[in-house]
């Protein structure tokens, strides 16, 4: 089965279909890192012995390259490994160590995280700063995750599960990730839309909705900015899992709740949290395990502004294309396809407003 | 009638389609194999919007006026001023109608998908309340 074939059969819109998933390339040998990588990890390790094979690239709409490779020791024992890197010329130092130290932090707390082998900003090791993990298996197509028979009797808890993994995420300590920027999503939606200048009535008068019902925050804690259907590992006893953290950035823990929410992240599901769960399920979950206390009305507000977000950032992809800094076909398609998020918004602007 | 030669626009359109979908498409490997959908989609917003383009962009510009603002751009403004709170319900009806004309070119699917959840749900609103107004 490929991604291709079934979005063809199952065509919900192209915003949920094709952009953002992972498809793994039938192979694309890459000799030169493959070696390369040996040497890195050989020396870590120091084991002389050590092999890097079967090096496979995974495409997808992420704005990282991401390997998988099996790294197999001088004593014959396999381990699968993932290697994610800047793209070339895309150089944002720091960045990816730092991924790999929260992750780890992440780990700390409590939250299922890959384990985090190695990183560095230096680019002379593989070519580009790089993040090194172990694989986590299990499922994390989200249609898989939507209807694979051994999911079955998870999928039921799989939002409670959500809630808790968010609630430890939420409680790494923000004064150990000092370099995370603080955001404010309201405040940066309106400045990202107004910079864009591209008028979308529909996303005006949500912002103005948001901004006069703007309700009082929870705090400010670690934020991963993009947990979601999607980002998740799965196995039948729960989350193995929670990956991409490229976005994270400390704010208000409700945008985590928000984001998984929005709409696009269902891919056709019935449930309103990523497609398998209740909003009940989730709002219990996390109240019990962070302290937390929130109801239906708070986060309704923050999934109408994450899926205000969502447009602002699919509108970001669109302008890459229009300004040549990102060529390609999905770029070029998805700004046809913000009218899809247009839609969702005012699904909730139309039902929403009582509470 | 028109200056260039047969075939209309929309038939080269059409042919090209065709060619991606019964010539590259098979044989595509994986990576290949989504650009392709991606282009067959393009092709097929385009086609869409040659076909229906015109129809709705007449029937958006009488929407706009009927809120008294001449295009998208005035909307937004006028949405932000305030100017239309009073008249919330009209403006939801108006960005519901534009945004249904964008899906019918860009996604018919999402929308035909979207519009049956929509009256799904409308139908079981209208089933408690009759419930409710008869228990």
């Amino acid at each position: 089965m490929t991604v291709a074939s079934e979005d063809l059969k199952d065509d919900d819109g192209g915003l949920n279909a094709d952009g953002v998933e992972q498809v793994a390339e039938s192979v694309v040998p890459n000799f030169e890192l493959s070696e390369a990588l040996q040497r890195v990890l050989s020396w870590q390790r120091q084991d002389p012995g050590l092999r890097i094979s079967e090096m496979q690239r995974l495409l997808g709409g992420s704005s990282r390259i991401t390997w998988i490779c099996l790294a197999t020791g001088g004593d014959g024992v396999g381990t699968r490994l993932v290697l994610r890197m800047d793209p070339p010329g895309v150089s944002r130092p720091g960045s990816l160590v730092q991924e790999g130290q929260l992750m780890t932090l992440a780990t700390n707390s409590g939250a299922p995280v890959p384990n985090i082998i190695m990183s560095s900003d230096d680019p002379g090791l593989l070519g580009a700063p790089f993040l090194l993990m172990e694989f986590v298996d299990g499922y994390s197509h989200p249609r898989a995750i939507l209807r694979e028979k051994a999911l079955e009797k998870l999928r039921p808890q799989l939002a409670g599960m959500c809630g808790q993994a968010l609630a430890k995420i939420h409680s790494i300590p923000v004064e150990e990730v000092p370099w995370l920027a603080t955001v404010d999503v309201l405040s940066q939606v309106r400045t990202q839309l107004d910079q864009l200048g591209e008028p979308h009535p529909v996303f005006e008068l949500a912002v103005r909705q948001l901004e006069a019902t703007k309700p009082q925050s929870l705090g400010t804690t670690v934020v991963h900015g993009d947990f979601r259907n999607g980002n998740l590992i799965v196995g039948a006893e729960g989350i193995r899992g929670v990956i991409d953290w490229e976005l994270s950035h400390i704010g208000d823990p409700m945008e985590d709740l928000g984001w998984l929410c929005v709409r696009s992240w269902r891919f056709g599901g019935p449930g309103p949290v990523g497609g398998f769960g209740t909003y009940n399920q989730l709002i219990f979950s996390y109240e019990h395990a962070s302290g937390r206390v929130l109801d239906r009305q708070l986060l309704r507000w923050w999934e109408l502004l994450c899926s205000v977000r969502w447009g602002v950032m699919t509108m970001m992809q669109a302008q890459a294309f229009r300004q040549g800094t990102h060529r390609s076909l999905d770029t070029a398609l998805i700004g046809r396809l913000v009218c899809e998020v247009e839609w969702d918004v005012l699904a909730l602007l139309s039902t929403g407003r009582k509470g | 009638m028109a200056l260039q030669d047969p075939p209309a626009t929309e038939d080269l359109l059409v042919a090209v389609r065709e060619y991606l979908q019964e010539e590259i498409l098979p044989n595509a490997d994986q990576a290949k194999r989504v650009h392709a959908l991606m282009a067959i989609k393009i092709m097929g917003v385009i086609e869409r919007e040659l076909s229906i383009g015109l129809r709705l962009e007449g029937e958006h510009e009488e929407a706009l006026r009927s809120l008294g603002v001449s295009n998208e751009a005035e909307l937004a403004a006028a949405i932000r001023s305030g100017s239309l709170d009073s008249r919330r319900d009209e403006l939801l009806k108006v960005l519901r109608h534009t945004t249904a004309s964008k899906l019918m070119v860009a996604s018919p699917a999402f929308l035909d998908r979207a519009q049956k959840e929509a009256a799904a749900i409308a139908a079981r609103q209208a089933k408690r309340a009759d419930a409710a107004a008869n228990g």
